[in-house]
């Protein structure tokens, strides 16, 4: 007994196996395979059309596969409609029943099971404390504002108990504070439930914010899954680090391979750098680097201080001219027209010591960065 | 620009006048009649009595009230039964064939209703298509008499009146977001109980106002009653008919009609009540 319990718990919640579908003659979703773990806060990330609603819709039982299976707590639920699966959803744009109070919307789950009113009533307010709306029994949702007809939503799917929440960009109505103050809620309601949250955005903070880890989608399949700092730190392609932020990408040469890293050639650079990419001496490569990880210095500054140009790495440095500065607020962005062609950006912090120091258009200036942070990528077209 | 005031205020005065002098004042009329009573001088003695609806609620005339909201109910129940499945199926066809069944429930339209109904006693008399098919293929031996029967009246008024019940409630269920119906399958619900808990009421709208459209008709369409049903009245419109050019008991006729014209008050604000509850959205 107690050894099928430890099996169901390391079993994954929902699995897709080699799932696809096909709308009006176009993949909507080419041969998907994705696993989600029993009560992880899993998100998949993409562009609109990428599929990733696809997939939440796919799991929910609102949409046929085309081919492949689809299971749910090791059982294969292919076929069966939705009102037969352990999920709950919660829409975009909330599809709260407008014939009916924030009562009977929260309570038409647990009806349509046949609990008795007594136990309906005790769990609907329980349920309404839980996401903040107590005493809303009887309003009408018409009335609502965006935020609490969202809340509502939630407590409606979660009222279920279902083993997943399926979560269809339920934050992209709302405005910019509210949805940071969901995005914080949203998670901690997830904590507390224990239930198994799988959310589409084609936010990536959002993403990066509230998950345990990120399924990035391009297309119609999936380009990359990993926690939010794996994806973030080593994009598997320039697809997902460009989706992921801000990104710079240097073209480059394989001169000759070491273990784990390659000598690159590139825009005066020729240095060894960390790959974990079985490259080919003469292969031509990208070299990615994010913004934030970049360091500028102007080159009268590191000609006047020696331990300034010590500490810099000039042999990993490329040097160009300040093109422009763009002010972010917390932060400012430089913009570097590199000497051997091409264009960086960096994102600078202020000097707190020295508000006078920031970069001025026409400055030489070197850009360098800290070894290892930088992403080496087999050539894309 | 003058001359634009001009025929704004023409054209006011025109429809109002229009209205006013054939609508408002025969309505008035019609009201004033109803509390008149008749005398052998006079189609119409002015005067203050309720002896007109008294006599309304005497057996044979309340018998033929009766029996013709009877009539035009079951009417209504066929039209809602048949065309809302019809509806449906067509608020998720495509486009292109969407259009094409449209224009099929609409092509009726194009012929006068009257010579319509004429055409049916083509179809339904002894000697008529139906009959000549069913004996041709054996199934009846002689042929079924369905001209001048309370049914013939039924289906005249089934086939004039169904695009008045399809057309309100395609646009209700074309209007209804299927995501409400996703919500209430992923909830738990099948598809029988999404119908009954989410889809009827979301369409209830369009369910008032196509039973109001069939309904208040069933029960004047007078013509249908005499080509189809015979001599004898079958509904309230035959009645009223009578009263004003046979009976020449005006007072009568009008009493009737005054309490057609208040049912149809009634069955409207009970429309507007059922739209305001689904208001939120809408409004």
């Amino acid at each position: 007994m107690t050894e099928s319990v430890a099996q169901s718990q390391a079993l994954p919640v929902v699995q897709l196996r080699n799932v696809a579908k096909v709308y009006d003659g176009q993949h909507a979703l080419k041969e998907v395979s994705l696993d989600v773990q029993r009560g992880e806060f899993l998100t998949i990330l993409g562009p609109s059309g990428c599929g990733k609603t696809t997939i939440l819709r796919l799991v929910a039982g609102f949409e046929g596969a085309t081919s492949g299976s689809i299971s749910i707590d090791g059982r294969d639920v292919t076929d069966l409609p939705p009102e037969r699966r352990n999920v709950n959803t919660v829409f975009q744009s909330y599809a709260l029943f407008p014939h009916m109070n924030v009562f009977d919307n929260v309570a038409f789950g647990l009806r349509m099971k046949g609990r008795p009113a007594t136990e309906i009533a005790t769990e609907v307010r329980e349920t309404l404390r839980l996401v903040q709306l107590e005493g809303f029994d009887t309003r009408a949702v018409g009335k609502l504002s965006g935020g609490q007809q969202q809340r509502v939503a939630i407590a409606r799917a979660i009222i279920n108990r279902p083993l997943v929440l399926l979560l269809d960009e339920p934050l992209s109505a709302l405005d910019y504070r509210l949805r940071k103050q969901m995005q914080l809620d949203l998670k901690h309601l997830q904590r507390k439930l224990g239930i198994t949250f799988v959310l589409v955005t084609h936010d990536q903070e959002e993403a990066f914010s509230m998950s345990d880890r990120v399924v990035v989608m391009n297309n119609g399949h999936i380009e990359q899954i990993g926690t939010p700092v794996s994806v973030y730190e080593e994009p598997r392609n320039l697809y997902v680090a460009r989706f992921v932020g801000e990104i710079n990408i240097i073209d480059a040469e394989v001169v000759e391979l070491g273990e784990n890293r390659a000598r690159v050639r590139a825009q005066g650079l020729d240095v060894f750098m960390r790959t974990s990419h079985a490259f080919r001496p003469k292969e031509k490569v990208h070299i990615l680097l994010r913004p934030e990880d970049l360091r500028v210095e102007t080159l009268k500054d590191l000609a006047e201080d020696p331990e300034l140009e010590d500490v810099f790495a000039r042999d990993r440095s490329l040097v160009g001219t300040v093109e422009e500065t763009i002010y972010k607020g917390a932060t400012y962005d430089v913009v570097v027209r590199l000497d051997a062609g091409g264009i960086v950006t960096a994102t600078e912090f202020f000097n707190e010591d020295d508000e006078t120091v920031y970069f001025k258009a026409s400055d030489r200036v070197a850009v360098s960065w800290v070894e290892g942070w930088e992403v080496v990528l087999p050539y894309e077209k | 620009m003058k001359n634009d005031g001009f025929f704004k205020l023409a054209v006011i005065v025109g429809v109002i006048s229009w209205m006013a002098i054939f609508a408002f004042v025969p309505n008035i009329l019609v009201f004033l009649a109803s509390f008149s009573s008749t005398s052998t001088q006079n189609f119409i003695e002015p005067g203050f009595s309720l002896s007109n609806y008294a006599r309304l609620m005497d057996t044979t005339h309340l018998s033929i009230l009766l029996s013709s909201l009877r009539l035009s109910g079951l009417v209504t129940v066929i039209c809602l039964v048949t065309a809302y499945p019809f509806a449906a199926i067509l608020a998720r066809t495509r486009k292109p064939l969407r259009n094409t069944l449209l224009l099929l429930v609409v092509i009726p339209f194009w012929t006068n209703s009257l010579v319509r109904t004429y055409a049916m006693t083509a179809m339904i008399n002894s000697s008529g298509i139906v009959n000549n098919v069913l004996l041709s293929l054996g199934i009846i031996d002689t042929p079924l008499a369905m001209m001048y029967t309370p049914g013939a009246v039924v289906l005249g008024l089934v086939y004039t009146l169904l695009p008045f019940m399809i057309l309100p409630l395609y646009a209700a269920l074309e209007r209804l977001d299927r995501r409400y119906l996703e919500a209430a399958r992923d909830l738990g619900a099948s598809p029988w109980r999404a119908f009954w808990k989410v889809v009827v009421p979301l369409t209830m709208p369009g369910i008032v106002s196509g039973c109001m459209l069939v309904f208040l008709p069933g029960i004047g369409m007078f013509y249908v009653s005499d080509v189809l049903g015979g001599a004898k009245a079958m509904l309230l419109g035959n009645f009223i008919r009578d009263q004003f050019l046979t009976t020449r008991d005006w007072p009568l006729g009008a009493a009737a009609s005054v309490t057609l014209t208040v049912l149809m008050g009634v069955m409207l604000l009970l429309y507007w009540k059922s739209a305001a509850r689904l208001g939120g959205k809408e409004a």
